[in-house]
């Protein structure tokens, strides 16, 4: 990435599309936020112009509720951008398996947001970066989504869905020289209702954002952060199984 | 909006509790979170840099305010900068120290966030220059008990502004500051580092440096006995406009893990003794003003032992006496602090709750063990018969009757209190350790 990039950033009013707006800024790349509210796009465009005051930052209001609509944001965001165009897309919502017990809408809410909006956006987006053949796209999975747990299946498998797209359209950008990095983050934070105990940190949303910018610097298909998870992932795989020996 | 449960401690990992805990995104969602608290309330953490119980609320809720971490407006003009209460020290000074600005106070760690470091009012290495970090404070919103949130400043419900100001999160949360960042005189500071080998001849270095020096700090041997006692390494620093001086060789800056036998070590008199006599880097160099602060982040204490902290404020005319009297007790009994810091302060007349004196400010760092309690409690006596007062903002050991004799604002401070937050919705177990009621009856 040699070149000054434009990074459309899905989620920019997310607490790691902050983080990664303020990154790309960092790096001297412009930003283009969208995100639902106005007012929270205006908060976290202001963060990003009062901390690097050179960079470009624009604001485009995402209906998240209207998937047409895209073609018309993605439009906009073409025009605006000055450079080559990169994506990052932090976009997600997420509910406890009990949440979801009360309310059968929050499945199909998580799906609409961590699916739909985003297998959506970046097909509206795909022959934008094949057309300037190059770019990166950089899409936050979720180590929930590699295996069931009783606090939050439904929100892991929003996530287990958006990873298998993910391989298909990477292989099919690689094509067009566009990298395609899925970052699997574990964050206690997301969802679930296990206690935290006194050493387990909370994810850093800048360290998450570094890592996210360097494994997009080198291409790297599918990450893990922090990367120990994908040691403890295969072990995690097994609980369920274990789980059900000791049972028997 | 999400709540966890989840194992809270403070640095010092001598206090844990279990507590439910919240991270709001934005201020707009801290009333919210506040209309769910229960039992026991909550109170705000920020970086969680407390030695003791300060951010611990066993039973009770916790908020952690990492994530409101937004920087609103910075006027390069004027130097202010409108922020949320999550950005850290270090963050302020990485964008705005290349812009040359400074925050007002060098504080030893950068980690802190803004807003812990304005709840926990902290002294930095200039603390005889500046009072506290909160002197450059304008203006602060806070949410209050009844979910409204009030901007508060020196000339606005100021008596609200010098309750939340050292109010250790009691009184509310801070959801967004205004500060004043500084004109950095200069890009370089002049860092000379003296053996200075009684208390006599460092008092008599102190008043030299509280008229030159912009910053001083002075690593004490507690270790030393008789005529020694007193026996330290003095660092002052001087903004200059000299090149900095490249060294042949330099640590490379990691974060290092302090684990229990590397932390017992340092407690050791051998340790002191090798350290005041091999230090290596004595006398003067020239070193960019970024690399001189924020010493402690290259420490990480793991000692699940568990570290006191006893940070105690004196006069200048009763200092020299009590420190004397407390180096001896401390060698006399070869109870050995791990840590021993001596800084110079202004009188803090900001807060209610601000424990700085015109004076000296001993902080002494303990590793835990049988009988400490007993002997830092009578420590805390002595220096109550010194008129000294023990900062609330990292002790874990102050009792109610403590607080007041040494604190002449706390019945104002209580009195806020119960003007802001009559249900005591913000609480912690510090709260209840120094403000409950029953506590006091019982005393």
């Amino acid at each position: 990435m040699n070149n000054k990039r434009t990074w459309i950033i899905l989620g920019g009013t997310g607490v790691i599309g902050r983080a990664f707006a303020r990154e790309a800024a960092k790096n001297g790349h412009d930003v283009i936020l969208l995100g639902k509210s106005d007012e929270d796009l205006t908060r976290a465009a202001d963060d990003v112009r009062a901390r690097y005051a050179d960079v470009d930052v624009l604001t485009t209001e995402l209906d998240t509720s209207n998937l047409d609509s895209f073609s018309k944001t993605v439009e906009q965001c073409e025009t605006a951008a000055k450079n080559i165009i990169s994506v990052f897309s932090a976009l997600e919502t997420a509910y406890t398996q009990k949440e979801c017990g009360r309310d059968l809408g929050k499945i199909k809410n998580m799906f609409q947001i961590n699916y739909f909006t985003q297998v959506y956006f970046l097909s509206a987006m795909a022959p934008v970066l094949q057309k300037q053949s190059c770019g990166e796209i950089i899409v936050l999975g979720s180590a929930a989504g590699e295996y069931g747990m009783p606090d939050n299946y439904a929100f892991g498998s929003t996530k287990a869905a958006l990873h298998i797209w993910l391989q298909g359209f990477q292989a099919q950008m690689a094509q067009s020289h566009v990298s395609v990095t899925t970052v699997k983050i574990d964050d206690w934070d997301t969802v679930g209702e296990r206690k935290i105990g006194l050493y387990q940190k909370p994810l850093d949303p800048q360290a998450c954002a570094e890592s996210c910018m360097a494994y997009a610097q080198k291409g790297a298909k599918i990450r893990y952060f922090p990367w120990y998870t994908a040691l403890t992932v295969p072990f995690r795989r097994c609980q369920p199984y274990l789980n059900r020996q000791s049972h028997k | 909006m999400h709540w966890y449960e989840m194992k809270l401690d403070g640095r010092g990992h001598t206090s844990s509790a279990l507590s439910q805990v919240c991270r709001p995104d934005r201020a707009a969602d801290v009333p919210k979170y506040l209309e769910q608290v229960g039992k026991n309330g909550i109170i705000a953490r920020g970086s969680g840099s407390s030695y003791a119980d300060q951010a611990v609320n066993v039973d009770g809720a916790v908020m952690m305010t990492g994530r409101l971490d937004c920087i609103r407006s910075f006027d390069e003009k004027t130097g202010e900068l409108i922020c949320e209460p999550g950005v850290t020290l270090k963050t302020i000074t990485e964008l705005y120290g290349p812009r040359g600005f400074m925050l007002a106070t060098a504080t030893r760690s950068g980690q802190h966030t803004l807003g812990g470091a304005i709840a926990a009012n902290i002294v930095g290495q200039n603390g005889h220059k500046r009072t506290s970090l909160a002197k450059s404070v304008n203006w602060i919103d806070v949410v209050l008990a009844n979910g409204e949130t009030v901007r508060a400043g020196n000339s606005e419900n100021a008596d609200l502004f010098k309750a939340v100001i050292g109010g250790q999160g009691l009184i509310g949360v801070i959801v967004l500051i205004s500060i004043t960042l500084l004109k950095r005189p200069e890009e370089n500071v002049v860092v000379e580092r003296r053996r200075l080998s009684d208390l006599n001849e460092l008092m008599e270095s102190l008043k030299t440096a509280r008229k030159t020096a912009d910053f001083c700090t002075v690593w004490i041997d507690t270790s030393a006995r008789s005529d020694a006692v007193g026996r330290c390494i003095l660092t002052t620093a001087s903004f200059t406009k000299d090149p900095a001086t490249e060294p042949l060789f330099s640590f490379p800056k990691i974060k290092l893990p302090l684990p229990y036998p590397v932390l017992y070590f340092t407690s050791l008199p051998l340790f002191k003794n090798l350290r005041y006599r091999l230090s290596f880097s004595l006398g003067k160099k020239v070193e960019p003003y970024e690399k001189f602060l924020y010493p402690s982040d290259h420490v990480h204490l793991l000692s699940q032992k568990g570290v006191y902290q006893l940070q105690a404020s004196f006069s200048e005319a009763e200092g020299p006496q009590a420190i004397r009297r407390i180096l001896t007790e401390l060698s006399q009994t070869r109870v050995s602090a791990c840590r021993a810091v001596l800084v110079m302060t202004k009188e803090d007349t900001l807060s209610y709750l601000g424990s700085a004196q015109r004076g000296y400010t001993l902080v002494l760092d303990f590793i835990r063990r049988k009988g400490l309690e007993d002997f830092l409690k009578h420590l805390i006596t002595v220096a109550g018969e010194h008129n000294g007062r023990v900062s609330v903002q990292d002790d874990a050991l102050l009792e109610p009757r403590n607080l007041v004799l040494m604190y002449k604002h706390l019945e104002e401070f209580v009195k806020a209190r119960e003007t802001y937050d009559p249900q005591k919705k913000f609480d912690s177990n510090f709260g209840r350790r120094l403000f409950s009621k029953e506590k006091k009856n019982e005393q």
